[in-house]
């Protein structure tokens, strides 16, 4: 006779829930931490970013001193990623933090940025005040609910 | 108390007794460890002994061809000032031991202040031109030390990390503890922020420490500080860092 399976708790759902919840972020953030931040095959350093997600829009700040506010270009790859790119106002290389033994010099931004919702392939705003960019960019809609 | 096991304070070289400790660890915006990186050297600092221990990343750090530790302790001239400083992210997992081993080693040689530079974050920093500086303490007394001096207090909230347990293992032991955080940048290298934190201990303590340096090279200081602001964040995560930003019940 087949035996049934003690049904779940809400809790145990939850904290099942929690745990895959930590155990993505986990993996995500140690992929993260492994990349090279700098690439001196493509002369670009990947800058620090953040993201925000609003009821309305999605901000992502990146930090990147030295870039040239002109040269700040922004591609939607998917409804879920933003290229960023900036090149900077002068060459940076190891030698100038005393780091002699790796080579190269970067002159550029680059990075890709994913986003937890959809957003719309358009910018609202962008400010990049001492190397700080900040872009705004409109969620795609979803649909809502009235409540009577 | 007894120092952790798995922790170990090794001095180098005699250390006096009454010294004032200055704690520069990874949080918020590096803003302790930029801070304490240019009190070194302003003030000329060298190596008086190290934290070593086996729940730090098995690293050392190469300056000018020889290891050093990545957490360390220097000390001015006569040794009346000290800081310990980390150039490594802390492991989340390891900031109860290594913030209890300071701080009954802080004990032992009969600290006469300890004192935590750091950051606080602010979600709009970018729009803050000079960064306010907010202050806590251990006791009583220190509050009123920092009250009489004209200091913000931090009244109500948390404070997650290094420094929240050096704060509280300070104050069940008796040691004065002084905590400086300056408005910051959460996830960024904050220069800026660690100059406002500067000039605050320049006025707790009566120094004269130039910032000017930290806010022209501020750029250069971004980027090197960059890799461990990557790895720092990680370890914020796990130590549930946001918690900063929650209020705490109401007391009615």
């Amino acid at each position: 006779m087949e035996r049934r399976r003690p049904r779940r708790s809400i809790f145990d759902l939850f904290e099942e829930y929690i745990e895959r919840f930590e155990r993505i972020f986990e993996e995500e953030f140690e992929a993260l931490m492994e990349r090279a931040g700098w690439s001196p095959s493509t002369s670009t350093i990947e800058p620090l970013t953040e993201v925000t997600v609003t009821p309305s829009e999605v901000i992502i700040t990146a930090d990147m001193p030295c870039a040239r506010p002109e040269s700040i270009s922004v591609r939607f790859l998917d409804d879920y990623t933003v290229e960023i790119y900036a090149k900077t106002y002068r060459s940076i290389s190891f030698r100038e933090f005393r780091v002699t033994h790796r080579r190269g010099e970067f002159s550029s931004f680059h990075v890709r940025v994913r986003t937890p919702v959809a957003v719309e392939r358009r910018i609202k705003s962008l400010t990049c005040r001492r190397g700080l960019l900040e872009l705004r960019i409109p969620r795609k809609e979803g649909y809502s609910i009235t409540v009577e | 108390m007894r120092l952790s096991e798995k922790v170990r304070v090794l001095e180098k070289r005699p250390i006096a007794d009454e010294p004032t400790i200055i704690a520069g660890l990874p949080d918020v915006g590096l803003v302790g460890v930029i801070a304490s990186l240019h009190v070194i050297s302003s003030l000329k600092m060298e190596e008086v002994g190290i934290i070593d221990s086996e729940l730090l990343p098995p690293i050392i750090v190469l300056q000018n061809g020889l290891p050093v530790s990545p957490l360390r302790i220097m000390g001015d001239k006569d040794g009346k000032m000290l800081v310990i400083v980390s150039e490594t992210a802390i492991p989340a997992s390891a900031v109860y031991q290594l913030s209890k081993a300071m701080v009954d080693w802080a004990y032992s040689k009969k600290a006469k202040l300890v004192v935590s530079l750091g950051g606080i974050a602010v979600q709009d920093r970018q729009n803050i031109e000079e960064p306010k500086v907010f202050a806590m303490a251990s006791d009583e007394e220190m509050l009123n030390l920092l009250k009489e001096k004209g200091f913000r207090i931090i009244d109500r909230g948390y404070i997650v990390g290094p420094y929240a347990l050096i704060m509280k293992y300070c104050s069940l032991n008796g040691i004065p503890a002084i905590g400086l955080l300056a408005e910051s940048f959460l996830h960024y290298p904050d220069p800026e922020a660690a100059a406002s934190a500067l000039l605050n201990l320049n006025k707790l303590l009566g120094l004269d420490i130039d910032v000017s340096k930290l806010k022209e090279r501020g750029e250069e200081i971004r980027l090197a500080a960059r890799d461990m602001m990557k790895r720092t964040r990680m370890e914020m995560a796990r130590m549930r860092k946001s918690q900063e930003y929650d209020v705490p019940p109401l007391l009615v």
